[in-house]
């Protein structure tokens, strides 16, 4: 009964109505299309950081700086120490038997690989053009077991590095600064003053600028002699069952490796805060839209209670409750809210098809052919149920109001 | 609440409207009873009462209780049916108004987006003892019943003044209430509608129904089996319009 009125009401006024429900619909429409372009731009730099870098890094650093000796003997906080010319002691930095930390890790659970390498930086020249290079080095069956950079090679293979004396592959960023082109040989200086001319036996692209226009990956051995670490392992990338799980992962491992050990949340944490300023920026621009659609769905409910301020004196007079009264004018609101947010699921999936479509390069933080839309159902749940929340409680203070009414004032008013 | 009480019956019933300052008392200890079957009308001045009373015999309003903290005795009270409206809370007292009592006021306050007998079904469809089918059914017989028959389907905004107070003494009908209560019913009609519809008060109240009308009209009024008089707040004359005249009449 209170449905049928409400649906009435509802039904009599189809300009005003078509309006709100316009108001709900674009702002569930455009909270879909950004949620999605949002997150798939992140989703994208997410994967492709995790898939191409590995789950987690073991580094050959300690977490903790060490504590000075005298600090640590002499305990008392009052204590004045002075200690003049201290000279640290000169230590190569390797993670110790890596063979060992490998073999425990493969028993770990939720650990699927893990890979040795090597990583430091050289100067790459080529004619006159140099760059500062990332080198990994690599054993590249297990490395490719770690990482999914085997997919993202464009030209050339791993096989070919494989089997070709100082072979690089190059991430395409990194090509196009120095203009090399496959089988191009480069001239690559490391800071202790190894040196050796590379050939370009591949080239890659992630999509992750970062990686794509400053790594390189070289076999294990020819980046141990580049980089004056012979026989040495600074880095173990792991690759585990569940990568949004890394980090309980790496906090485990470093506890039994002793190394720091770097979660890809860790490593690129200022980007995942970039990330979630995004996410909010998302909110208050689709929140401000629909707060702007709930403040016209007050508008319109209140001038239908002013309206019908007869009506609500003689269905009082026939014996319907407040509660009837308030129940008519929230279900109004119900119905704004079920309309336009189902219709604002609808658009909204128009929308990123249509977006999916426009040809455009994204070059930035990530590169991509075409915008990038990542679709989460709890995206469309969470817009479905926010804005039927916030035009219901849009529709409350009219409802009250209209159950308020003394029908014996409103019919004396009449006379 | 058995038969032997009054349907409806005021007991020293005192209504003030205003704020402290500004307190008008409309009614000032009536004490009336209406019985079951009677066909009563009340007239009198403007603002001596008579609506006001209208709507508290019919649980529309509430009697005052007290003035300055100070109640009275015997109380300000109403009863429907034996039932002392003062127990009961807003939303019990409006059942008690769905199921008992049906009004009529001057202008006919349809719904304008409802359809004739969609209007005369809203009462049914509160109540809740029929079914939509069975309370359409009724509703379109009871407009029938007033001459309507040929505009059941017809909006209400598009139907004459006298179409729509027939429409609105159907709606009164629906829940079969024990009184009819009308104020001023005639009050905006021409006369022939006038009279159309104080013939079919008369022919309803041939048929055993309790009407309770206020007019502004002693034709109409003369109709009644029992007139009552107001003047500034109290009944000052109680006449069976068949016999004696019995000033102050109350609830005994």
């Amino acid at each position: 009964m209170r449905w049928f009125i409400a649906f009435r009401y509802f039904f009599s006024h189809k300009r005003q109505s078509a309006v709100c429900i316009a108001g709900v619909t674009i702002s569930v429409t455009m909270f879909i299309a950004m949620s999605a372009m949002m997150d798939g731009f992140q989703d994208k730099f997410v994967i492709e950081t995790v898939e191409s870098s590995g789950h987690i890094t073991i580094k050959d650093e300690p977490r903790e700086t060490r504590t000075p000796i005298l600090e640590r003997v002499y305990k008392q906080p009052e204590a004045l120490l002075e200690v003049h010319r201290v000279k640290p002691r000169e230590q190569v930095r390797k993670i110790d038997n890596p063979g060992g930390l490998l073999a425990s890790l493969a028993r770990m659970p939720g650990i699927v690989a893990a890979a040795p390498a090597v990583q430091g930086n050289v100067i790459a020249t080529f004619g006159t053009k140099t760059l500062n290079l990332s080198i990994n080095g690599i054993e590249p069956e297990r490395q490719l077991r770690v990482t999914t950079i085997a997919g993202d090679v464009l030209e050339g293979s791993f096989d070919r590095l494989r089997t070709t004396a100082d072979g690089i592959i190059v991430g395409k960023g990194v090509a196009d600064l120095l203009g090399v082109k496959l089988d191009d040989s480069v001239l690559l200086a490391g800071s202790e003053g190894g040196r050796t001319t590379a050939r370009v036996v591949g080239i890659f692209r992630t999509g992750v600028t970062p990686v794509d226009y400053s790594r390189g990956y070289m076999l294990l051995n020819d980046a141990q002699t580049l980089l004056n670490k012979k026989n040495i392992n600074n880095e173990i990338v792991i690759r585990t069952d569940d990568y949004t799980r890394a980090q309980e992962y790496a906090t485990q491992i470093e506890g039994m490796a002793g190394y720091r050990t770097e979660s890809w949340q860790e490593a690129n944490e200022n980007f995942l805060k970039i990330f979630k300023i995004q996410d909010l920026m998302t909110y208050i621009i689709t929140g401000t839209l629909l707060l702007v659609a709930a403040f016209g769905v007050l508008n319109i409910l209140i001038m239908s209670v002013l309206e019908r301020v007869n009506d609500i004196a003689i269905l009082k007079s026939m014996g319907y409750s407040r509660t009837d009264i308030t129940l008519v004018y929230l279900f109004q609101g119900l119905v704004i809210g079920l309309i336009g947010a189902t219709l604002g699921l609808g658009f909204g999936k128009l929308a990123i098809e249509g977006l999916r479509r426009i040809p455009i390069t994204v070059e930035g933080l990530i590169h991509a052919e075409g915008l990038l839309m990542s679709e989460h159902a709890s995206q469309y749940v969470k817009a479905f149920i926010v804005s039927n929340i916030i035009v219901l409680i849009a529709a409350v203070y009219p409802a009250r109001r209209a159950a308020k009414y003394d029908p014996v004032e409103v019919i004396r008013g009449a006379h | 609440m058995g038969h032997t009480d009054p349907l409806l019956c005021a007991r020293n019933v005192r209504r003030v409207l205003g704020s402290a300052d500004n307190a008008n008392e409309v009614l000032k200890g009536v004490n009336l009873s209406i019985e079951r079957e009677e066909y009563v009308s009340i007239v009198g001045a403007s603002g001596s009462g008579k609506s006001t009373l209208l709507y508290l015999l019919g649980g529309l309003d509430r009697p005052t209780r007290a003035i300055n903290g100070r109640t009275f005795d015997p109380p300000s009270t109403i009863f429907i049916d034996g039932q002392d409206t003062s127990t009961l809370n807003d939303a019990e007292l409006a059942l008690l108004r769905n199921e008992k009592v049906g009004f009529v006021f001057q202008f006919h306050y349809l719904l304008k987006e409802f359809t004739a007998q969609e209007n005369v079904c809203l009462p049914m469809f509160k109540l809740g003892k029929l079914s939509r089918e069975q309370a359409m059914d009724r509703g379109a017989q009871l407009l029938k019943q007033l001459g309507m028959g040929d505009k059941v389907k017809r909006r209400a905004n598009r139907l004459s003044g006298g179409e729509q107070q027939r429409v609105a003494i159907a709606r009164a009908l629906a829940n079969e209430p024990a009184a009819l209560l009308a104020d001023e019913p005639t009050g905006n009609l021409d006369k022939k509608n006038s009279e159309l519809v104080a013939d079919i008060f008369q022919e309803i109240s041939e048929r055993g129904q309790t009407i309770v009308i206020v007019t502004h009209d002693h034709a109409i009024a003369q109709r009644a089996q029992r007139m009552v008089t107001m003047e500034d707040g109290n009944v000052i004359r109680d006449e069976d319009l068949h016999s004696l005249s019995l000033p102050g009449r109350g609830p005994g």
